[in-house]
C-alpha cells in the first residue's frame, strides 16, 4: 500500500481510495483491533462535542491505516446509537476538514474526488468558471446556506457555473450529504463487543452535551411555553440541524427578548453544525444590544409569515399578533380576579 | 336538494355524459378529491383504476368539483397520508388573479365589513371604518385573467430557459380565477421537497444576495457581472437595469433608484457613460454621496419587478390536490380547459371555456352583481333580487357562485 494513497484516504475517508484500502486490509467486524475502535470513538466524541479532530499522525503507515479503518467502524457505532443529530455532527466534522484539505488540492484531484462522489462536471481551467454542473445534481447536495441558494448561482438551461471556491464549497457540502445519508448502516450482524462500546459512547456523546444545557436553561426561560414557530426552531437547533440565517436570527432575537443571556444562547447555538463562536457571539451580542449597539426586536407574527416560518398559519396560537405575546401569556399566566 | 343545486347537477351530468375527460398520467397512482355545491373539497382519498372508472364516476356521481393529487402513491386511497406510500410528484405551480393587484378590481370587486356593515369597492382585509374583518366579493374579468396569464408565461420562460424543463409542460385554466402549470417530466418528478423549495425561491427571487451575484457596491470600485457572461438572476437584473437606464424618463429613474428628480435628470445626461460602464462590468460611481444607495435601490427594484408572485406553500406541498383538467369548476360552471403552449397568448378563458348552451334561463339575483363578461358578451350590472333572463352558461355561472337562484 503506498503512503500517498494512505494519506489521501485519511484526508478523505469516505473516498473510493479509502474503501479500497479497507477492503484490502480485510476489516472484519467480529475482530476489530482495539487501536481502531479507540480511534473510532475519538472521532465520534470529537464530532459530538464539536471539537477539532486532528489526529497528528504524520507518515506512520500503521497509524494512518487505523484512521482509515476507524471511519467505517465509527459509522457502525453511530448506527447502533441511532441518533440522527450525531450523524449530522459526524458528517459535518469530516465535511469541514475535507473543505480545508480540498483548498490545496490540484485541479485533477478535485476532479477525481468529484467523480468519486458521483458528481458529473465539465471542467475548465479558468478559476472563475471552474466547473459546470447540472442543476439537479447541485440541488441534491441539500445545502442550507443562503449564498449557496440556486437564486445566487449562475444558472442557465439547467446548468450552473461554479468558480473554484464555489466548487470546493459545493464538494464539501456533497461530502456532508454522502456521509450523513450513509447512516444508519445495517447493524444486524454486529458483534456484541461493538454494541457495548456504542452504548457507553452514547452516554458520553449524547446525553452529556444535551442535558448539560437543558439544565442551564432552567432559569427564567420556559421552553415549553414557546409558540409553535419558535419551538420548532429551538428543537431544530438543539438537534443539530443546520438552520438558515433568517431562522437563526429569528430564534436568537426571540431568546434575547425572552430574557435569555448571551452565554446561554451561545450554548444553544453551539449545536449548529457550522458553529463559529466568534461570529455567533458577535451577532448575538448585536441582537442583544450590548456594547452600545442597536437592539433587534423579535419578529412579529406577520413577519414570521413573510419569512415562511409561521406554523400552520397561526391556527395553533389563538389570537396573537406576536410570538412574544404567546410566550408571555403562557409562561406567566395572570391570575384571574376572584 | 334545492332546485338550484338540482338544476346545476343535472346540467353538469349532461356535460359529463357528452364529454369524456382524459385521465391524468398513471391515474391508478393518484389520489382524488371531490367537492359539493359551495364546497371545493368534501371528500378525499378516492382512487380510480382507469379512465373508464373515472368517467363513469363523473357521469353517475356528478361531483361539483374534482381534484387529483400531484403525487403518485402506491396506495392512493389509503388513510392517513403516510399509509399511501408516496412515490414521487409532478411539479405544479398555480397563479391566481386574486394574488395580483390590478386596477380592474376596483370595478368588479367589493367588500363589506362583518361588524359595522360599511362597504366599498376593491378588496381590503380590514374595514376602513372600524378595522374589523371584511367579507370580500371577488369577480374576474378578461383583464385580471390576462395579467395572470402573463405571469404564467413568465413562469414558463423560467422553466424552459433557467431550469431546462422543456418537456412535459402543460397548462390549464383552473375554471375560475387562475392558471395551473404542470411539469410532467422525469427530472421534475425526482425533485425532493428541499429542491422544490429552492426552485420556488429562485422563481420568487427569495434569498438573493446581491454581492454573491457579483453586484458589489461595498468595495471602493463598484462592479457588476459582465453582461455577455451573466447568467441566471445576474442576467435578468442586468438586462432590466440596462433597459431602465436606456429608456426611463427622469421620474421613473428617480423612483427605481430612490433618488431626487434633479439627480435622475443629471444621470440621464450621462446615460452612455453609465451603459458603457456596465458593459465592462462597472457600476458608474457618479460624484456625490448617492451612488451606492442608487445602485442598491435599482438592483432591488429589478428583483422586485422580475420575481414571480407564486404561493410558496402550495407549490412545495407534495400532497396537495389540484383541479383535474377538462372538468367543470363548481363555482363557475366553466371548464378547466387544457391550453396548448403555442395558444396561450391568444387564449381567452371567458370565451373558450364556456361549457353550456346559449338557451335562455330565468334566474333571480340574490345580491347586487357587477358587470361581468362571458362568451364575449357583457352582462349586468344587476340589482339585488332582480329577475333576469340570460343564456344558460351565464345563468349557471351566477347560480354556481351563489349570486342568483333559479326563478320560479
Amino acid at each position: 500500500m503506498n503512503l500517498e494513497d494512505l494519506q489521501f484516504a485519511q484526508r478523505y475517508p469516505f473516498s473510493g481510495t479509502a474503501r479500497k484500502i479497507v477492503a484490502e486490509t480485510g476489516l472484519n467486524l467480529q475482530d476489530v483491533s482495539e487501536a481502531v475502535t479507540e480511534r473510532a470513538q475519538k472521532m465520534i466524541l470529537a464530532s459530538a462535542k464539536q471539537q477539532k479532530y486532528d489526529p497528528q499522525i504524520g507518515n506512520y503507515e500503521e497509524l494512518l491505516q487505523n484512521e482509515v479503518l476507524a471511519f467505517p467502524v465509527a459509522k457502525i457505532l453511530l448506527s447502533i446509537i441511532a441518533k440522527p443529530e450525531l450523524y449530522s455532527k459526524f458528517a459535518n466534522m469530516f465535511s469541514k476538514s475535507a473543505f480545508v484539505s480540498l483548498q490545496s488540492e490540484s485541479d485533477e484531484t478535485l476532479c477525481d474526488i468529484a467523480k468519486d462522489l458521483g458528481i458529473i462536471i465539465k471542467f475548465s481551467g479558468n478559476p472563475e468558471e471552474f466547473a459546470e454542473i447540472g442543476m439537479l445534481q447541485y440541488l441534491s447536495a441539500d445545502f442550507r446556506e443562503d449564498f449557496m441558494k440556486l437564486a445566487n448561482q449562475r444558472l442557465e438551461k439547467g446548468r450552473i457555473i461554479l468558480s473554484k471556491n464555489e466548487f470546493v464549497r459545493f464538494l464539501s457540502q456533497a461530502i456532508y450529504k454522502k456521509i450523513f445519508s450513509s447512516m444508519p448502516a445495517d447493524t444486524k450482524q454486529i458483534p456484541n463487543s461493538l454494541k457495548t462500546i456504542a452504548n457507553s459512547l452514547s452516554k458520553q456523546a449524547f446525553s452529556e452535551s444535551f442535558q448539560a444545557f437543558n439544565a442551564k436553561l432552567s432559569g427564567n426561560i420556559k421552553a415549553d411555553a414557546f409558540p409553535p414557530c419558535i419551538s420548532e426552531l429551538y428543537a431544530k437547533m438543539l438537534s443539530g440541524a443546520n438552520l438558515s440565517h433568517t431562522e437563526r436570527f429569528t430564534l436568537a432575537s426571540f431568546l434575547v427578548s425572552a430574557g435569555m443571556g448571551t452565554e446561554q444562547i451561545i450554548a444553544i447555538f453551539k449545536n449548529a453544525p457550522n458553529f463559529n463562536e466568534k461570529i455567533s457571539r458577535y451577532q448575538i451580542e448585536r441582537i442583544a444590544g450590548s456594547g452600545n449597539k442597536t437592539n433587534y426586536a423579535p419578529a412579529s407574527c406577520a413577519k414570521m409569515k413573510s419569512y415562511k416560518l409561521c406554523i400552520r398559519n397561526g391556527e395553533l396560537c389563538g389570537n396573537v399578533k406576536h410570538p412574544m405575546q404567546f410566550y408571555r401569556s403562557r409562561a406567566f399566566p395572570r391570575r384571574k380576579a376572584q | 336538494m334545492q332546485p338550484t343545486e338540482q338544476f346545476l347537477r343535472s346540467k353538469f351530468q349532461q356535460y359529463y355524459r357528452a364529454h369524456a375527460v382524459s385521465a391524468p398520467l398513471k391515474i391508478g397512482q393518484r389520489e382524488f378529491g371531490i367537492g359539493a355545491f359551495g364546497k371545493k373539497i368534501s371528500m378525499r382519498h378516492l382512487a380510480f383504476a382507469d379512465s373508464n372508472e373515472l368517467n363513469g364516476f363523473l357521469r353517475n356521481e356528478v361531483p361539483f368539483y374534482i381534484s387529483y393529487s400531484c403525487a403518485y402513491y402506491k396506495y392512493p386511497e389509503m388513510q392517513p397520508m403516510n399509509a399511501k406510500h408516496f412515490l414521487q410528484a409532478d411539479l405544479v405551480y398555480e397563479f391566481d388573479a386574486d394574488d395580483l393587484q390590478t386596477d380592474c378590481k376596483q370595478g368588479h370587486d367589493s367588500w363589506k365589513c362583518v361588524k359595522c356593515g360599511a362597504s366599498g369597492k376593491g378588496t381590503i382585509e380590514n374595514c376602513t371604518k372600524c378595522g374589523a374583518h371584511t367579507l370580500k366579493e371577488e369577480w374576474v374579468c378578461g383583464k385580471c385573467l390576462n395579467e395572470t396569464k402573463k405571469q404564467s408565461l413568465r413562469l414558463i420562460g423560467f422553466l424552459q430557459d433557467d431550469f431546462d424543463f422543456s418537456d412535459g409542460i402543460e397548462v390549464n385554466y383552473s375554471g375560475s380565477k387562475g392558471f395551473h402549470i404542470h411539469v410532467n417530466n422525469e427530472k421534475a418528478l425526482q425533485l425532493s421537497q428541499n429542491a422544490r423549495t429552492e426552485l420556488i425561491d429562485y422563481l420568487s427571487g427569495n434569498g438573493i444576495i446581491q454581492k454573491n451575484l457579483g453586484f458589489d457596491t461595498e468595495s471602493r470600485m463598484f462592479s457588476c457581472p459582465i453582461p455577455e457572461k451573466a447568467k441566471g438572476w445576474q442576467k435578468k437584473i442586468i438586462s432590466w437595469m440596462l433597459g431602465k437606464i436606456e429608456n426611463s424618463d427622469s421620474e421613473e429613474l428617480a423612483l427605481y433608484g430612490g433618488i431626487s428628480n434633479a439627480l435622475a435628470k443629471k444621470l440621464i445626461t450621462m446615460r452612455s457613460t453609465i451603459i458603457s460602464g456596465i458593459s465592462s462590468g462597472m457600476l458608474y460611481q457618479f460624484p456625490g454621496s448617492k451612488a451606492e444607495a442608487f445602485w442598491n435601490s435599482l438592483i432591488a427594484s429589478a428583483i422586485d419587478a422580475l420575481k414571480l408572485g407564486i404561493d410558496r406553500q402550495t407549490s412545495i406541498d407534495l400532497h396537495k390536490i389540484i383541479r383535474l383538467p377538462e372538468t367543470l369548476h363548481g363555482g363557475t360552471g366553466l371548464a378547466a380547459k387544457k391550453i396548448p403552449l403555442e395558444k396561450i397568448v391568444e387564449f381567452d378563458a371567458l370565451k373558450e371555456c364556456i361549457a353550456f348552451s346559449g338557451d335562455e334561463v330565468k334566474v333571480r339575483t340574490i345580491a347586487e352583481i357587477p358587470e361581468f363578461e362571458l362568451n364575449a358578451r357583457k352582462f349586468g350590472k344587476f340589482g339585488a333580487n332582480e329577475e333576469i333572463k340570460i343564456p344558460e352558461y351565464a345563468a349557471i355561472y351566477l347560480l354556481a357562485r351563489n349570486a342568483a337562484q333559479l326563478a320560479e
